[in-house]
């Protein structure tokens, strides 16, 4: 018990605390000072210099904001592929419940599919779609539709078979079925895949568009890169970064609200 | 000849008795799409240089296995794979019993994990191509970031399982700290270590072929990438093919390793 009260104890906290602003300071420091002494400058960029070129970036110098526009396309790119992969498994999660058919054809297709890894496809994507934005969406539908799916059909499944007949029997039809019974059932689900699909549509769209080279953070990190642009790479890759934890943030913190509602919802 | 007949016929009925409708389902449904694909190029309704045809694959599979490019950039994939999933899986399950010990330095560097897996690893790449040059080191480190985070989680869950009062009582009847982890800790780990290669198995590979696409060295990756520059369709997908195949027969083995090890969990 005496580790549970030390470890809420403000003391505790801020030498918590402590710890990790020395460590983020030293790592700072360290990387301020190496270059061009114990590192490589040509390699290693400085956080000062990085800072510099992220300014650049937003147009504080008065230049081109090129940031924004990239963050825009990505974050763009990465939300339409979401919304689309989500609603496309949804559809096909509940086409496949529904009908016994649909489900012998569809099911061992959707498994030999999502066994075929993905990114290997892209060239083919791009072979085939051309160098727009088609191979890069289809990439990220893929990606959030198969975490989807596959959830809420375990949802539907596990559903209550007793309820739905006697829904039935009461003359409930499908469209009913969905918005008394089967939808707040399988929400849960359906959140625990997003959890999943959002930040992993994230992390494809940016893959696709390193590929590609298609504008977006991905094309900035290999267009940084390509020109040997040392500042410019470390800045790239630290706004990447700063976007897959910042969704990672938002997305959790948006599922604990969904969460708790859902309780209240059921008065607890 | 007719013993042999007979056993290859027993054998291919063992095998069809297996299977079980589900699994002849997907065969069926793999069957068909194929030789859709195979007809629909043969009688000209698709282009064969842009879509290819299945027996292109096969043949160009079997061309490979004879030249030796196969097993040069395969062997290479894997072995880089499998190096880096190794560290990263020791290395994640002595961090995480480490920092499950030391509540102090769980708290400062647990969050610095915590943030550094939210990052998308694939965007670290072009980082590390640039400050490790062209080698294997950015393919180790990209493999290790992917498979560390599995473990690392995986391994922090499975201690949380373990029974405080197990350990007490083990430490009462006198065990030391090392008969604990050996009777206790570890196999309570072991179903958690199975799971997490099982998630993270395919992870290694993939991470390895994506980083492969940028560094040009032999593998499978840039396999990928002369067939996209050669626009051989066929060739790309043959790489599919053979990576699909091996992603299958990794997860199947480690698949296995798990019903052994775990069986007494029932």
């Amino acid at each position: 018990m005496a580790a549970v009260k030390d470890r809420s104890g403000a003391r505790y906290r801020s030498s918590v605390w402590l710890g990790r602003t020395l460590i983020l300071v030293g790592l700072l420091a360290f990387f301020e000072v190496a270059p061009g002494r114990w590192l490589d400058e040509l390699l290693v960029a400085q956080p000062s210099a990085i800072g510099r070129t992220l300014g650049e970036w937003m147009g504080l110098d008065g230049g081109d904001a090129v940031l924004w526009g990239a963050i825009r396309s990505t974050l763009g790119r990465a939300a339409g592929g979401l919304i689309i992969g989500t609603v496309l498994g949804l559809v096909a999660a509940f086409l496949v419940w529904r009908s016994k058919h649909i489900a012998n054809l569809f099911e061992p297709v959707a498994a030999v599919v999502n066994s075929v890894p993905r990114i290997v496809l892209v060239p083919l994507f791009i072979l085939w779609l051309g160098s727009g934005l088609a191979p890069i969406m289809v990439y990220v539908v893929g990606t959030a539709f198969f975490p989807i799916f596959y959830n809420v059909l375990q949802g539907l499944r596990s559903s209550d078979r007793v309820m739905l007949d006697s829904l039935r029997v009461m003359g409930a039809q499908d469209r009913d079925l969905l918005s008394a019974y089967l939808v707040p059932h399988s929400r849960e689900y359906a959140l625990a895949a997003l959890m999943i699909s959002a930040p992993l549509t994230l992390v494809s769209t940016i893959v696709g568009e390193m590929l590609m080279s298609a504008g977006g953070l991905g094309g900035l990190l290999v267009a940084s890169r390509n020109d040997f642009d040392t500042d410019g790479i470390y800045a790239a890759t630290l706004v990447a970064a700063s976007l897959g934890v910042v969704t990672n943030v938002a997305v959790r913190s948006w599922n604990t609200k969904q969460r708790s509602r859902a309780l209240e919802a059921e008065g607890l | 000849m007719e013993q042999a007949r007979e056993a290859a016929a027993r054998g291919v009925r063992a095998i069809v008795r297996r299977l079980s409708s589900d699994r002849l389902h997907s065969a069926a449904a793999l069957i068909v799409f194929l030789a859709l694909w195979e007809g629909a190029v043969r009688l000209g309704y698709q282009d064969e240089f842009w879509v290819s045809r299945p027996t292109l694959v096969v043949d160009k599979i079997g061309e490979w296995l004879q030249d030796g490019t196969l097993s040069t950039n395969l062997v290479r994939t894997m072995r880089i794979a499998a190096t880096a999933f190794l560290i990263s899986a020791v290395g994640a399950v002595v961090v995480g019993s480490a920092f499950a010990r030391l509540r102090w330095i769980d708290d400062v560097l647990g969050w610095y994990v915590d943030i550094v897996y939210a990052v998308p690893k694939p965007a670290l790449v072009p980082l590390f191509l640039f400050a490790f040059g062209l080698g294997d080191t950015p393919k180790f480190l990209l493999v290790v970031l992917l498979v560390f985070f599995v473990f690392y989680y995986n391994v922090r869950a499975g201690l949380a399982t373990s029974k405080q009062s197990h350990r007490d009582a083990l430490l009462m009847l006198g065990a030391s700290e090392r008969d604990v982890w050996v009777n206790l800790t570890l196999p309570t780990l072991v179903p958690f270590l199975v799971a997490s290669a099982r998630l993270s198995a395919a992870l290694a590979i993939l991470g390895t072929v994506f980083a492969e696409f940028f560094s040009y060295t032999p593998g499978m990756g840039r396999l990928v990438i002369s067939a996209q520059y050669a626009l051989d369709a066929t060739s790309l997908l043959s790489v599919v093919t053979v990576l699909t195949m091996v992603g299958v027969l990794v997860d199947n083995l480690l698949r296995r390793f798990d019903r052994r090890v775990s069986s007494w969990r029932l």
